[in-house]
């Protein structure tokens, strides 16, 4: 294990320490939306040391529990944006080399104390080495305090527009996936030169996924073609095309992490996003894809306005959220800590004033690690 | 009575450049000179008056010939029942570059900074333009029927902006009003002869709007003394025409200092100007009410989050009487998010009239086009937006457009007068 940063170790110090309460906690009279599936009226949320408890409708807060009021209000999962550059400034490529798969992106993940995302109800996110290199290293599941969830999540690659915008050679997509492949292959062989022998190594033994990052309808089949090859765990990521061929997504098993809100062609985005419609979230979600959603961002808007206009172009409410919430939390790896109200998970909570992913909605208190990190 | 359907009435309207996808029957149409059509059983937003919650909007030539609740519908009228429809103005974008930077390809995109000089007062947006942007029918599927098209802000000064109707069809035909100079504080672009500070761009331009002072003071002087004028020189002329207030100047400023120098400028020359972006609101509130500067404040969404503070800028400015519009000025911002926008200011406690006012009449009065479009009122072109839901609810989407009383975007039949694929859901 790499060990933290010095400003990373801080902090999760600090938040350790401030959530160790031994006192439990519990919200008493929400609207529970336990990103299950499931709601319960009047329900009753107690956690302790960090950890959910316990859920349950029209229960009584337990002996010597602080209570938070959560008349009128409904109360979620903290939401997880499934990628992100959160807490990175500055290029996030490796410029010198277009294959970079030894990287680590909190090397240079700083997070800012006080994150907006965070007010927005926003408790975890993956951040990735960028969309820019074909293999571009490790990305990190975090809390939005900058506490690491799961280090070395994925491994990410592209091989579309943006990478071929950033580097000279290749100069073709067949190029890419041709010095994709060899790369791969030397991995398998235990022959590659360099420090992403690891990371690829990882990837074969399936014990983490290849992120590919890529937008057509014909690259997204591309990394179908290239994960079967290498009986790899893929995770698609952009996908702006995947609706026109959800049914082989769905056949293949393999989730996407879309953003409805990305800018596609005709309004400023990328070329290869002429496919892009927002109601992708919601074809690949009727195909039975499993779906993601992620901002793709440093800031802005907060993965909560991806879910609203999700949903507002057709996915239903409940696959909305769990796109926020369990399904992003499962895509990631990290569905044993995050994503659902149940007892054992990580204390990440939010209290809506407004039904959640409406346009309305307004977090009221947003809770991570057992500890509140915003009050309205 | 036979009422016509809104199929028959207004689908044949599309003249410009493709066909509806199911043409109908040309007789009886509200497209034909005197023929009425009427819209029934709306919630109208006039924008200038209260909602009406059951409202019919009758439109004629182009123009609303009357609007309210219990209107009667003239014999022989268009009929589209808007039942459980919002209808509203059509939005007004104040800062576009829709048309220079096509597709976002790069040989096709580099037409919106004339970098020849530092001041191009000279060059007008109208003649660097391309309808065939795809971005132009996905305006139409978000509402925007009116847009303001503004060269670049890589430059100080980089020439005459131009507002444009999106009736399809080429920029000429889409034409609709000067959209005045283009100012920009700020330093993009270190190129020699090209001021490096902000200070500097404030000096250049006011040492060239004191020439165009001495130039329409030279002019003056031939005339009464008979004398020969002097060239003619087209950049003085068009700064001359701020100085005289016959052109508005629209100032790139983000920062409160870049704001700053704006509004100085406006005051030393007395010039009719407005600010966009102005991230900075919020610490000059006073000074903008006190010169009265309006601003269009944006990109908003999907950049800003909804908790920036910087947000209560046109709140505060707008809640002591200045005027405040919104802008997505694409391709930076996705047009799609225009009125999302305002619906994004309503959560942060702006009432909901101002935030509509913002799409709509605020930015058309920047442009002094306020009483042609901007609200529904009679005699006002027919430009106007139906949409599903409240208008200013995310999940609400617009499922008509009229300009000039004349369909151009039908989401149902999959009809847009620019001809472009617009995907689906946008």
């Amino acid at each position: 294990m790499k060990p933290l940063l010095p400003a990373l170790a801080l902090l999760a110090a600090a938040v350790s320490a401030s959530s160790a309460q031994e006192q439990p906690v519990a919200i008493v009279g929400a609207t529970i939306l336990t990103g299950t599936g499931e709601t319960l009226q009047d329900g009753t949320l107690v956690f302790r040391g960090g950890k959910i408890e316990s859920v349950a409708t029209g229960a009584a807060a337990p002996e010597g529990a602080s209570t938070i009021d959560g008349k009128d209000l409904f109360l979620t999962p903290g939401l997880i944006d499934a990628y992100s550059e959160f807490g990175i400034e500055g290029d996030n490529t490796d410029r010198a080399n277009v294959l970079a798969p030894g990287r680590d992106v909190l090397v240079s993940f700083q997070p800012d104390d006080d994150s907006l995302w965070l007010r927005s109800g926003v408790t975890a996110t993956y951040v990735s080495p960028g969309g820019r290199n074909l293999l571009g290293g490790y990305g990190a599941v975090v809390k939005l305090t900058g506490a690491v969830v799961r280090e070395r999540a994925a491994l990410a690659a592209s091989f579309g527009e943006t990478a071929l915008d950033a580097f000279e050679v290749p100069t073709t997509r067949q190029g890419m996936v041709g010095l994709l492949r060899q790369t791969f292959v030397r991995a398998r062989e235990d022959s590659l030169v360099g420090d992403g022998g690891e990371a690829i190594g990882r990837v074969l033994a399936k014990e983490i996924p290849l992120h590919a990052l890529v937008n057509t309808p014909d690259d997204i089949l591309t990394a179908i073609r290239f994960a079967k090859e290498f009986d790899a765990r893929l995770v698609l990521v952009s996908a702006m095309g995947g609706h026109e061929v959800a049914s082989q997504i769905a056949a293949a098993s393999v989730p996407v992490i879309v953003s409805p809100s990305i800018i596609g062609i005709g309004d400023g985005g990328p070329y290869e996003g002429f496919a892009h419609t927002p109601r992708n979230a919601a074809r690949l979600h009727e195909a039975g894809v499993t779906v993601a959603l992620a901002t793709f961002a440093r800031g802005g808007r907060s993965v909560a306005l991806e879910g609203v206009m999700a949903k507002a172009h057709g996915l239903p409410m409940e696959a909305a959220l769990a796109a926020v919430t369990r399904d992003a939390a499962s895509v990631l790896g990290v569905g044993d800590r995050l994503g659902t109200l149940e007892a054992g998970k990580d204390a990440d909570l939010v209290l809506w004033k407004g039904q959640p992913l409406s346009t309305w909605a307004e977090t009221r208190r947003v809770i991570v690690d057992g500890v509140t990190r915003f009050e309205r | 009575m036979t009422r016509k359907t809104l199929v028959a009435a207004l689908v044949l309207a599309a003249a410009s450049r493709c066909a509806p996808p199911q043409p109908t029957t040309t007789t009886g149409t509200a497209a034909e000179a005197g023929s009425v059509l009427a819209v029934t059983h709306a919630r109208i937003y006039p924008v200038s008056g209260p909602a009406i919650a059951d409202g019919t909007l009758l439109v004629r030539d182009g123009k609303i010939l009357e609007l309210g609740a219990g209107i009667a519908v003239p014999e022989g009228s268009g009929v589209l029942d808007a039942k459980g429809k919002s209808l509203i103005p059509g939005l007004v974008e104040s800062h576009s570059h829709m048309g220079f930077k096509w597709l976002n390809v790069p040989a096709m995109g580099r037409n919106n900074n004339e970098f020849r000089n530092p001041v191009n007062a000279e060059v007008r947006a109208i003649d660097g333009l391309t309808s065939h942007d795809a971005a132009f029918a996905f305006s139409l599927a978000a509402g925007v029927t009116t847009m303001n098209i503004t060269t670049g802000s890589r430059v100080p000064n980089s020439g005459q902006a131009v507002v444009v109707k999106l009736r399809g069809g080429s920029i000429e035909d889409m034409f609709f009003a000067e959209g005045g100079m283009k100012f920009a504080i700020r330093v993009a672009d270190e190129r020699p002869g090209f001021p490096r500070t902000t200070e500097a761009v404030r000096e250049l331009l006011a040492s060239e709007l004191r020439s165009a002072r001495a130039y329409l003071d030279a002019q003056a002087a031939a005339a009464s003394s008979g004398a020969a004028p002097p060239p003619r020189d087209l950049k003085l002329e068009a700064f001359g025409k701020l100085l005289e207030k016959k052109m508005v100047v629209g100032v790139h400023a983000h920062s409160e200092e870049d704001m700053r120098h704006a509004i100085a400028l406006k005051k030393e020359f007395d010039l009719d100007l407005y600010i966009h972006h102005a991230q900075g609101t919020i610490s000059l509130v006073d000074e903008l009410l006190e010169a009265n500067v309006p601003i269009s404040f944006g990109p908003i969404l999907p950049f800003m989050n909804e908790e920036d503070p910087v947000l209560l800028g046109p709140i505060r400015l707008a809640e002591r009487g200045g005027k405040a519009s919104f802008h997505q000025d694409h391709p930076d911002g996705h047009q799609y998010f225009l009125r999302h926008d305002a619906a994004l200011f309503v959560r942060k406690r702006m009432p909901e009239d101002q935030a509509l006012r913002a799409l709509t009449v605020n930015p058309a009065a920047l442009f002094h086009l306020e009483d042609r479009i901007g609200t529904l009122e009679p005699g006002k072109d027919a430009d106007f937006v139906l949409l599903d839901g409240p208008p200013l609810d995310y999940e609400s989407l617009v499922t008509h457009v009229f300009i000039d009383g004349r369909l151009v975007f039908d989401r149902a039949r999959g009809f847009n007068v620019f001809g472009e694929r617009v995907p689906e859901g946008w």
